[in-house]
């Protein structure tokens, strides 16, 4: 019997008989894992701690025939739980495991688990106001997708400039100037900045960004669901 | 009835007896009453239990009311500050006698 470990992040749970439960996580390098955790239900099971979700959990499992294999140990790492304090932050997380268990397949990139971490990290992190990690997720999930849009030029083929104001072609997914335009410079430098710092807290650091929050919120999510599809 | 202030205990009750009929807040202490809803749900046999939400925070605070009906399968709704113990009585009562899909 061959025996792997690994740090997971739970993606799903569902009850497989009376006291078993088959647990959907996502690891670093050996992409998403079904594991069948046996007893679980049972409230003194060894078991029962090592699987919450909002964690990074380290396991241990034995490679199964099929894909289904059988965790024997769990034991949670570091547990975001601050995230439960809020209900919107709580329902943002349970969209964004759903999310993640949709769009990766078994093999996915390492990418994605780092990407998950720092989401859950960011959320448990209260300085850090929700909508920052949502236009942060948004901007690297099109990243990941290869659907980042032009900032650097606009329609035209002209450079975007400061003082010009824009309007976002979806199909080109690159900006067009247009005089009442609802966005300009500092937009476009919040939405650049979304898509290459490494987590949510370096946007919060921009002077000026809490006031351009919403409206890019919005925009990184419509590009989502014209492009990506997994909105 | 059964009573609960922290989730793992309220999952530990449903698990040993059977239920007809949740009454949930969910601001409830150390966790939240969302995270009690998507757990109990991932259970088969607990997923056609009704679940009526009485609690301090409005519906408008729950931005995705939707996923609360379609995915949650909660019944209703009852704002505290506006509804009185009567309304949830009654709505106890008409959920129970509701018939079962």
């Amino acid at each position: 019997m061959k025996q792997q470990a690994t740090e997971a992040i739970i993606l799903a749970r569902t009850s497989y008989g009376e006291a078993d439960r088959i647990l959907t996580v996502l690891s670093p390098n050996q992409g998403k894992l079904r594991l069948l955790a046996k007893g679980v239900r049972k409230i003194k099971s060894r078991l029962a701690g090592g699987i919450e979700l909002f964690s990074i959990n380290e396991i241990a499992y034995i490679v199964g025939k099929g894909d289904l294999h059988t965790l024997i140990s769990a034991r949670v790492r570091i547990n975001y739980g601050l995230i439960v304090k809020d209900i919107d932050r709580t329902m943002y997380a349970y969209d964004i495991l759903k999310m993640f268990n949709r769009i990766t397949e078994d093999s996915p990139e390492p990418e994605y688990f780092e990407m998950l971490s720092t989401i859950l990290q960011s959320l448990n992190d209260i300085s850090i106001p929700l909508d920052f990690v949502r236009l942060w997720t948004n901007m690297q999930l099109l990243k990941l997708g290869g659907h980042v849009p032009n900032m650097q030029t606009d329609t035209n083929g002209k450079p975007l400039t400061i003082d010009s104001h824009y309007t976002l072609s979806f199909d080109e997914m690159t900006f067009a100037q247009h005089s009442s335009g609802p966005f300009d410079a500092r937009h476009i430098k919040v939405l650049r900045l979304a898509v290459s710092v490494e987590s949510p807290k370096k946007l919060v650091q921009i002077q000026g960004a809490d006031d351009l929050i919403l409206p890019l919120t919005q925009l990184s999510k419509t590009m989502l669901q014209e492009h990506a599809r997994i909105l | 009835m059964v009573h609960s202030v922290e989730i793992h205990d309220a999952i530990q009750k449903l698990d040993s007896q059977p239920i007809d009929l949740i009454v949930l807040e969910l601001q409830i202490a150390l966790h939240n009453g969302l995270e009690f809803l998507y757990e109990m749900r991932s259970y088969r046999e607990w997923q056609q239990i009704p679940v009526i939400l009485h609690t301090s925070v409005p519906l408008r605070a729950l931005d995705q009311g939707d996923v609360l009906k379609k995915e949650l399968n909660v019944h209703v709704h009852l704002y505290k500050p506006t509804s009185s113990l009567a309304k949830l009585v009654d709505t106890v009562k008409s959920t129970l006698l509701a018939p079962t899909v």
